[in-house]
């Protein structure tokens, strides 16, 4: 087994239900794998095993908080989905969540995590930062999908009844998931930092929610990449094309 | 074979290639720790099942001028595959269901099959409006473009009603997938029927595609059976564990059979 496969499969390790929506785009990159396990953060919540985390956190902080709920008990799963690259500037630096994904991943198999624990979802909130492409550039920005998370009617199967949210703010594309879990009567929670407590929150319906072209908009305004996720190399004006240009069929 | 002839074949050569190419290297190419070898291969296989039904339908069933000429046929052959990719862009556009997102990087099941079952159905109507004679190709993209559309539309309609698209792509419910793709590909065999035959003019292709009426009362059964499926949303965890996989391979196939029974009853071309 290659490197980055064997650290892939710690973070989706194939007895957890959660790991088919781990995302294998920043694994596929340069890896030399750590074998220390190293500190991690320590948080104060308490373990439900009813809740799904979701932590919206930017950049290798969120690896280091979800490691934090791994040690509690939550099975981490990173949905970054935006690709790595020494090809050229990226608008989306992940190299810190990259690193992190590697240096932590000894830490988390020495960790012992139930089969059946309750996930936390690991996001960039990062993701969008930018605006729009930005020609020279390797534009990587990416956002979730609610093909990217499991439908509110798998997580009730799991025993799934409350969504607790760890971001800054609740951005869009996570909104129209949240959404469709609060409709189907899970309840939402928002961090609250100041409290130290989770609040639940009331969402409203988010433009274009369940629209049959929602997902065709937003991956209009977003780079592909051939081997899955989102980068590609923005063309300048004078450029023949861009490096790893995805699109066409299908 | 004349200039517009040529400058199709050399049109539809590029799309061909630029599918071709990319379709097998997303399959086999790239360093993806996730995707699936038994997905690879089903959809590896696609293009070569695509080819065996187009070769046997130009060689049968095609226009006199077509079935002894080579060249011809190799014409329609490289449309056909333009066809595909066409049935797969109608597939996202209008299902939103894609082969590289859903099947291939998210490993869905659900999504493969329905989209295993579409790109047949798909196909079935480009072979069905090569059935019959004609003076030109445009008799085939007339009759086909017919066929598509109204599959596109149905599909749609019945995938927005039932809310089978999100049940296949974000409930990645495999069921879902086995019961869509048998109507898709149902709904294109009767559509390909309705497709066919020898051509007198555009009006006259119009008022037999009537012929393709099955489709309709296949269209609202299928609506029917699908929304009482998923009836009661907040017990389906406990209805889909007491449902065997069967019953979805059964009703899949109970409207290949509807299909293939009532285009054995419509009348002889």
């Amino acid at each position: 087994m290659k490197a980055n496969e064997r650290i892939y499969r710690i973070w989706a390790p194939q007895d957890s239900p959660w790991s088919a929506w781990a995302k294998p785009v920043l694994f596929s990159g340069l890896f030399a794998g750590s074998n220390q396990a190293l500190e991690t953060l320590e948080v104060s919540y308490k373990f439900d095993s009813r809740t799904m985390l979701v932590l919206d956190i930017p950049g290798k902080q969120g690896v280091e908080v979800a490691l934090a709920f791994a040690r509690i008990g939550y099975r981490p799963v990173p949905l970054y989905n935006g690709v790595y690259t020494l090809e050229g500037q990226m608008l989306v630096d992940c190299a810190g969540i990259q690193r992190a994904l590697n240096d932590y991943a000894a830490t988390l198999r020495s960790l012992r995590i139930s089969a059946n624990a309750p996930p936390a979802f690991m996001l960039d909130a990062d993701r969008m930062a930018f605006g729009g492409k930005v020609p020279g550039k390797y534009d990587n920005r990416w956002c979730v999908f609610p093909q990217d998370m499991p439908s509110a009617l798998f997580l009730k199967k799991q025993g799934i009844s409350r969504v607790s949210v760890r971001a800054a703010r609740i951005q869009t594309d996570l909104q129209h998931i949240l959404y469709s879990y609060q409709k189907e009567g899970i309840q939402i929670f928002h961090w609250d930092n100041k409290s130290g407590t989770d609040k639940e929150i009331t969402l409203s319906k988010p433009i274009g929610f369940a629209g049959l072209f929602y997902r065709i908009r937003l991956l209009a305004g977003l780079t592909r990449n051939a081997a899955g996720g989102f980068g590609g190399k923005v063309p300048e004006p004078m450029d023949g094309g861009g490096g790893g240009f995805y699109g066409g069929f299908g | 074979m004349d200039a517009a002839e040529f400058f199709i074949l050399l049109g539809t050569m590029v799309v061909t290639a630029w599918f071709l190419i990319k379709w097998y290297r997303c399959l086999f190419l790239g360093d993806d720790l996730r995707r699936q070898t038994p997905i690879r291969w089903l959809f590896g296989m696609l293009p070569f099942v695509v080819l065996a039904g187009l070769s046997y339908t130009l060689r049968v069933w095609a226009s006199f001028d077509v079935v002894d000429d080579e060249l011809y046929r190799s014409f329609y052959t490289v449309i056909g595959f333009s066809w595909l990719a066409l049935t797969f862009l109608l597939m996202r556009v209008f299902f939103d269901l894609s082969w590289i997102d859903d099947a291939l990087h998210r490993n869905n099941h659900a999504a493969a099959i329905a989209l295993i079952g579409g790109a047949l159905g798909g196909m079935a109507i480009y072979c069905g409006a090569n059935v019959g004679d004609g003076p030109g190709w445009w008799c085939v993209a007339f009759a086909g473009l017919l066929g598509l559309g109204a599959w596109a539309l149905l599909g749609c309609l019945t995938g927005v009603i039932t809310r089978a698209f999100t049940r296949i792509t974000v409930g990645r419910d495999v069921d879902c997938g086995i019961r869509f793709g048998g109507f898709l590909l149902a709904s294109g065999l009767l559509l390909a029927r309705a497709s066919a035959g020898d051509w007198t003019s555009a009006g006259m292709t119009v008022v037999e595609f009537g012929a393709g009426w099955p489709v309709l009362p296949l269209t609202a059964l299928f609506i029917l059976v699908e929304r009482l499926w998923a009836r009661g949303e907040g017990d389906r965890a406990r209805e889909e564990e007491t449902q065997p996989r069967l019953y979805s391979v059964l009703w899949a196939l109970f409207q290949l059979l509807f299909a293939i029974v009532a285009i054995a009853l419509l009348p002889a071309l």
